[in-house]
């Protein structure tokens, strides 16, 4: 019996040294350990990031200074695309295509008229008496209002044909309103009155009983007049025409938007020889929203990237872009363009990318995200709670807490709850269960 | 025949034995239920509608080490006041061994004026209650500055009236001609004492030590009453009854663990004690 009692008493004695020397570590070993922290008052934020392309508005024609049958062949190109130029920069030197050749057959032309009317001057006679004179400007005059109402009439049928609006005859409805086509109704009656004043006169002067060959003369010398007034007139615009037209300039500052033009092409009346961006244009960076249903604020901060480069800039506007997709539009300066790699490089599709933060209107709780369990709907975190043991001395436990989650932003998330002072647990190192005793690390 | 007529006696003491055993029993197996277990099951306790009784559940839905495992590793508290107990425990018998033998052999072997008055008062502090000297062994602790120490509870226990009396009583009872004739051969008092008396009273010795570990382990009154200051340095005994205040679930566990070092000194000692009984009956 006195070795089994010494015996147990040896065991006792070394379970309990062992204990005691060993508990520690053994109390550390099982018991899960993890990060406290503390809940914190704030708004949340949470970061967008968008891709767009540059939007400068629509582009405007830069036309050459060709008029009529005449065009110009491009000498030297100096525009591109994405090029920034000033008002009367020059953007292309230009020639008139066969200038010399041209010219020639005006005077060939300018010389057979001439000719023609000298001719006819001499077999007629021809000075004009005072009578013929006055038939002659009669008919002249006539021959002008007639024109003159051609016109009128032609620009208030194009007018009343913009406008939906159906003539009867010369007439406009008498209910309309329109200004513009009441102007052109009142320039073609005011032709028409002309035109009638001048058959008139003409009719007054026609009662002179002129004879027919002075008739037949005078309307060919007039024809043959006017003839040759237009190719001088046709002259003096071709070498006009070579003075101004060398040279196509920006009609205002703004990027070159697209330019086709090369040395050697020929341009004539109507043809853009370039295009480029309207004057006083904006410059945004239009960034497509995607399924983002992020709403952002007029003045949020964007920081934009493209090309290696960066700029900090803000929201100007959110809504939708020309093709009905949601958009934001942000605010660039020449400069911001230039930092970012320029027009042309950012005209390309998606070269743009932006960061935005929003931040919540009202101060919520946050949390770290990595503290929040459970799924949608049911979402819960542990809180560690200072327990006794059997002794009086203090040990932390794990407490279940249901949350309710208001909005989650990376690694932040907002709860409704105050969590004044508790101490919620995060990464722990092992899968915890409420009532179970944690450990906290300690940052060495 | 004969087993007949003891048969009364041993029901009887089968039963008391029974009575005596039965919380022990309940006690080590209360010990493998989990701390949720054995919380549910007291939960049952205090009602008394008629007809309403408390379950008697002596084995666990679950074996469990759950108390032991909590009270050695994860609330391991109770270890620190364990060693306490065994501190004292150790240092007030081996105070004892080393002190009170000699008291009790000068007391009973050597004749000196006021030898008898001397030990009729070691007797008279026997009977007191610990109550009645508390202010005073307080006041001369607090006096000579060892209040809130643990020699303020081993050094009061060192001289300990009981164990002075029981040695000094057994002591008397070793023959003269057995001390005469050693200091015929020319032993002195110190070799007398050492290689005499002292092996002839090895029975009493365990007893002494038995008995003085029973109340040292027990000890609850002096550490609440010099020990006000320094909780930390209170006995497993004292700490005992907080740990049950708490309900804490691992009582049992501790009771176990507190039970253990007193059955197995008593079972080294027992031999001593039943021998120093029937060697005091003999006489």
């Amino acid at each position: 019996m006195k070795k089994i009692a010494l015996k147990g008493l040896l065991i006792v004695a070394a379970v309990v040294l062992l204990c005691v020397f060993f508990s520690g570590t053994l109390h550390t070993v099982t018991t899960a350990k993890a990060r406290l922290t503390t809940a914190r008052t704030g708004n949340l934020e949470s970061s967008v990031t968008l891709s767009g392309t540059l939007y400068c508005g629509e582009s405007v024609d830069v036309y050459s200074a060709a008029r009529g049958q005449e065009s110009l062949t491009v000498v030297t190109a100096r525009a591109r695309k994405g090029l920034w130029v000033r008002k009367g920069e020059t953007l292309f030197t230009c020639e008139v295509t066969d200038y010399e050749t041209r010219m020639e057959t005006l005077a060939q032309e300018y010389e057979v008229k001439a000719q023609e009317l000298m001719e006819l001057e001499r077999k007629n006679g021809g000075n004009l008496s005072a009578q013929e004179q006055r038939w002659m400007d009669a008919w002249s005059a006539l021959q002008e209002a007639a024109a003159a109402v051609q016109e009128a009439r032609v620009d208030l049928r194009v007018a009343a044909g913009i406008a939906g609006v159906a003539l009867t005859g010369d007439r406009l409805p008498e209910d309309l309103e329109d200004e513009t086509l009441k102007a052109a109704e009142a320039a073609l009656q005011e032709a028409l009155t002309r035109e009638t004043e001048a058959r008139a006169a003409f009719d007054r002067r026609n009662r002179l009983s002129l004879n027919e060959d002075r008739i037949a003369f005078m309307t060919q010398k007039a024809d043959l007049t006017r003839q040759i007034e237009k190719i001088a007139s046709d002259q003096a615009a071709l070498r006009l025409l070579r003075e101004r037209g060398a040279v196509i300039t920006a009609p205002h500052d703004g990027y070159i938007t697209e330019c086709e033009t090369k040395a050697g092409d020929t341009l004539a009346q109507g043809t853009a020889a370039a295009r480029m961006t309207a004057k006083d244009a904006e410059f945004l960076a239009r960034l497509a929203m995607g399924s983002s249903k992020a709403v952002l604020e007029t003045g949020t901060k964007a920081e934009l990237s493209a090309g290696g480069g960066s700029v900090t800039a803000s929201v100007t506007a959110q809504g939708l872009a020309e093709d009905g997709t949601a958009c934001t539009d942000v605010k660039l300066e020449r400069a911001d363009v230039t930092a970012l790699g320029g027009y042309e490089a950012l005209s390309e599709p998606n070269a743009i990318s932006a960061t935005m933060t929003i931040r919540s209107e009202d101060r919520t709780t946050l949390i770290p995200t990595a503290a929040l369990r459970g799924s949608q709907g049911s979402y819960y975190i542990y809180v560690a709670e200072v327990g006794m043991d059997a002794f009086g001395g203090e040990k932390l436990t794990v407490a279940r807490k249901t949350v309710n989650v208001l909005g989650q932003s990376g690694s932040v998330t907002s709860i409704q709850e105050s969590l004044r002072d508790a101490s919620i647990i995060y990464m722990e190192d092992r899968p915890l269960t409420e009532g179970c005793e944690i450990m906290q690390y300690e940052n060495p | 025949m004969k087993s007949g007529r003891h048969l009364p006696t041993r029901l009887l003491l089968g039963f008391m034995a029974v009575l005596i055993l039965a919380p022990i029993a309940v006690t080590v197996l209360f010990s493998f239920f989990s701390p949720e277990e054995i919380k549910a099951y007291m939960a049952t306790r205090n009602d008394f509608r008629p007809g309403v009784f408390m379950e008697i559940r002596l084995i666990p839905h679950e074996v469990s080490l759950t108390q032991y495992y909590r009270l050695m590793i994860s609330d391991r508290g109770i270890l620190h006041y364990f060693l306490n107990s065994v501190i004292y425990a150790v240092m007030i018998v081996g105070g004892q061994l080393l002190i009170l033998p000699a008291l009790a052999f000068s007391l009973s072997c050597f004749r000196f004026r006021g030898r008898d008055t001397l030990a009729f008062l070691i007797v008279l502090l026997m009977v007191l209650p610990f109550q009645v000297t508390m202010v005073p062994s307080m006041i001369t602790l607090r006096t000579i500055g060892l209040l809130d120490t643990r020699w303020a509870v081993v050094l009061p226990m060192i001289i300990w009236p009981f164990s002075v009396f029981l040695l000094r009583q057994y002591m008397l009872t070793i023959p003269k001609d057995t001390l005469e004739a050693a200091q015929l051969d020319g032993s002195g008092a110190m070799r007398s004492f050492l290689f005499i008396v002292l092996p002839i009273s090895g029975p009493v010795l365990g007893t002494m030590i038995a008995l003085t570990f029973a109340e040292c382990w027990n000890l609850v009154e002096q550490p609440l009453t010099y020990l006000t200051q320094r909780t930390d340095l209170h006995p497993l005994s004292v700490m005992f009854g907080q740990l049950s205040n708490r309900f804490s679930g691992i009582e049992y566990a501790g009771a176990v663990l507190f039970i253990l070092p007193s059955l197995f000194v008593y079972l080294y000692f027992q031999e001593d004690i039943s021998e120093g009984i029937h060697l005091a009956d003999y006489k």
